[in-house]
């Protein structure tokens, strides 16, 4: 309960806190606009609301946002933020999903294939895997396989976002990271499970090896890296960022990247409040999860 | 297996070489960097590392260009062609000089932002680990709540409010990540209060600088100085992130972060544009942690042989 209070407050906080940057931002919004007659400027000022006092400004944008509504992009002038972010986040999370899926996934198990193989090749795999996962930047990677399996042996598609195939190097690109320190957690964590007395237990009361994997070792090591999960998750977004730069995927980071460089100031607020928005609540997601998963707290609570 | 007592034999035992001293006695100092000096990638990372600075340094000299010296007859070259040994960009510029400009920018970057996190680092988690109790308590719960902000959002606002600018990315980068080195200052400083050979130490007459020099830096710096070799990638890191998102440094300075951004757009027609920063970003981080593991294990006073 505590948990979820905090969430709502930080949403709160974040919210705020865009909407107030916005407004410290020098520059007037229509900069862009080529000659435009003052007159039309008020006229436009008044439209967007932007000539009333700032506490009022606060008011009705904190309304707006309860009831959904994010405003008109200044950019695209006859789409609003809701209709640019509802387009784009399908995209985002798409890649986004299949990037902490695949991450989680191949992290866990180059983890667990590394502690029990210690010291031997897959081991020794695996930490190469996540030195590497850690030094390159991900868009290293990324523009890296597009040149390689895009453009010079012609596998891969090298852009967009129209089937299957086009899903593997972005998402690649973008879980690297994240299976790259999941993959170190888990095989430290594992090496700490396989240490422990209760296996041994286990080991002399003649439990076949796969189950003494699988239904001891795996599950408590597992518990350590959900809590990363979080941080990772927010991680993964903001890289997405990139990645849907450099593969041309339609997604949220695209806009958002386009709104910066337009200085669009309701889209920038918009998509940075609904991002802010979303990692807190994967974050609280993750909290929650762990907390059912790990019996030592729910027994605390 | 079985042990029979005539595989054992009696050797007796000599008192004084029972009090010999096994180990020669070194600083703390002195026995970390025997330790880091055996550790081969951490050699390999400080060669590297000295190569790239060396280079930021002198590297613009060596060829005849300036950094922003644009030759708009000669644009895209290739490495090798027409004297520019790492080709030129699309208008025209040296890239061998522009690389080792961004290497300048870049590692200046880095260092100049793990040292402000280090500064707000130190004062912030100073003042929580020394004070302890409720102040401890306030500024853990406001570094809470701090965090659960998601720093991109930070960091972008920051940088737009500030305008583009080599300053701005600076104090942006910093800005989001001192709390972590916070928390290690703080940690330390509650560890070493607890102590008792500081008491000890006391209590043989030890001067306030020999306590200080000999028992409390050793134990306290050791995770400072490792999370600052870990800072600095991070720095770098995010500068190159920021640079792909169009908020890095302003032209017509470069960075490895915007010479990357900039490269990227023309890869699949010359792709040479942002081989040579990603290289060097790659290359930069990865000896960076290398040493920053490095020098994890050889300043962990546990380990001491």
């Amino acid at each position: 309960m505590k948990r979820l209070l905090t969430a709502v407050v930080t949403v709160w906080v974040v919210v705020t806190l865009t909407w107030f940057m916005m407004q410290a931002i020098p520059g007037d919004p229509f900069q862009n606009e080529k000659r435009v007659i003052p007159e039309i400027k008020e006229a436009l000022r008044k439209y967007y609301g932007l000539d009333k006092p700032l506490i009022e400004q606060y008011g009705i944008y904190m309304k707006n946002l309860v009831t959904g509504k994010f405003g008109m992009s200044f950019q695209y002038k006859n789409r609003t933020v809701n209709d640019i972010i509802k387009n784009g986040f399908p995209y985002s999370a798409d890649l986004g999903m299949r990037a902490v899926a695949f991450g989680f996934i191949i992290g866990i198990s180059l983890g667990i294939v590394a502690a029990l193989n210690h010291n031997k090749g897959w081991d020794r795999f695996s930490i190469m895997v996540a030195i590497i996962g850690v030094s390159i930047p991900g868009f290293v990677i990324a523009a890296l396989l597009q040149w390689t399996l895009g453009v010079k042996l012609k596998i891969l598609p090298v852009a967009q976002w129209k089937g299957f195939m086009y899903t593997i190097m972005p998402v690649f690109a973008l879980s690297l990271g994240m299976i790259a320190q999941v993959a170190r957690f888990m095989r430290s964590s594992m090496l700490d499970v396989i240490g422990q007395d209760y296996i041994k237990t286990a080991k002399a009361k003649g439990l076949p090896t796969l189950r003494i994997v699988w239904n001891h070792e795996i599950r408590n090591a597992i518990l350590p890296v959900v809590t990363i999960l979080g941080p990772w998750i927010a991680f993964v977004i903001t890289g997405a960022f990139v990645v849907e730069t450099i593969f041309a995927i339609p997604g949220l980071g695209k806009f958002y990247v386009q709104s910066i460089n337009m200085q669009d100031y309701t889209l920038i607020s918009g998509i940075t409040a609904f991002l802010g928005v979303i990692m807190v609540v994967m974050n609280l997601v993750v909290d929650i999860v762990y907390g059912l998963i790990d019996p030592r707290i729910r027994l605390d609570e | 297996m079985e042990l029979r007592k005539d595989q054992f034999e009696i050797i007796g035992k000599d008192l004084s070489s029972a009090q010999k001293i096994v180990r020669p006695s070194m600083t703390y100092w002195q026995d970390a960097w025997r330790r880091l000096k055996k550790n081969p990638a951490a050699i390999i990372a400080i060669i590297i590392l000295a190569f790239l600075s060396i280079m930021a340094v002198f590297g613009p000299y060596m060829q005849p260009y300036g950094f922003s010296e644009q030759n708009l007859m000669l644009t895209n070259a290739r490495p090798g062609q027409e004297g520019h040994v790492l080709g030129t960009d699309a208008l025209g510029r040296d890239m061998f000089v522009r690389i080792w400009i961004g290497a300048r920018i870049s590692l200046l970057i880095g260092l100049t932002g793990a040292f402000i996190e280090l500064i707000i680092g130190i004062i912030y988690g100073g003042i929580a680990g020394f004070k302890g109790g409720m102040v401890d308590n306030i500024m853990m719960r406001i570094v809470d709540v701090l965090l659960v902000i998601p720093e991109l959002v930070l960091m972008i606002l920051l940088i737009m409010i500030m305008g583009p600018g080599l300053l701005t990315v600076i104090i942006a980068i910093s800005a989001t990540h001192w709390i972590p080195m916070a928390r290690i200052v703080r940690g330390q400083i509650l560890q070493v209060k607890e102590q008792e050979f500081v008491l000890a130490a006391k209590t043989l007459g030890a001067s306030p600088s020999r306590l200080i020099a000999r028992h409390l830096v050793p134990n306290v710096i050791g995770p400072i100085i490792v999370r600052l070799t870990f800072s600095i990638p991070g720095a770098i890191f995010f500068e190159a992130f920021l640079s792909y998102l169009g908020m890095g440094v302003p032209q017509p300075l470069a960075s490895w972060g915007t010479l990357a951004a900039e490269g990227q757009r023309a890869i699949i027609a010359h792709p040479h544009l942002i081989m040579f920063p990603a290289i060097a970003i790659s290359l930069a981080m990865l000896s960076f942690n290398m040493l920053g593991d490095g020098l994890r294990d050889a300043l962990d006073p546990r380990l001491r042989k």
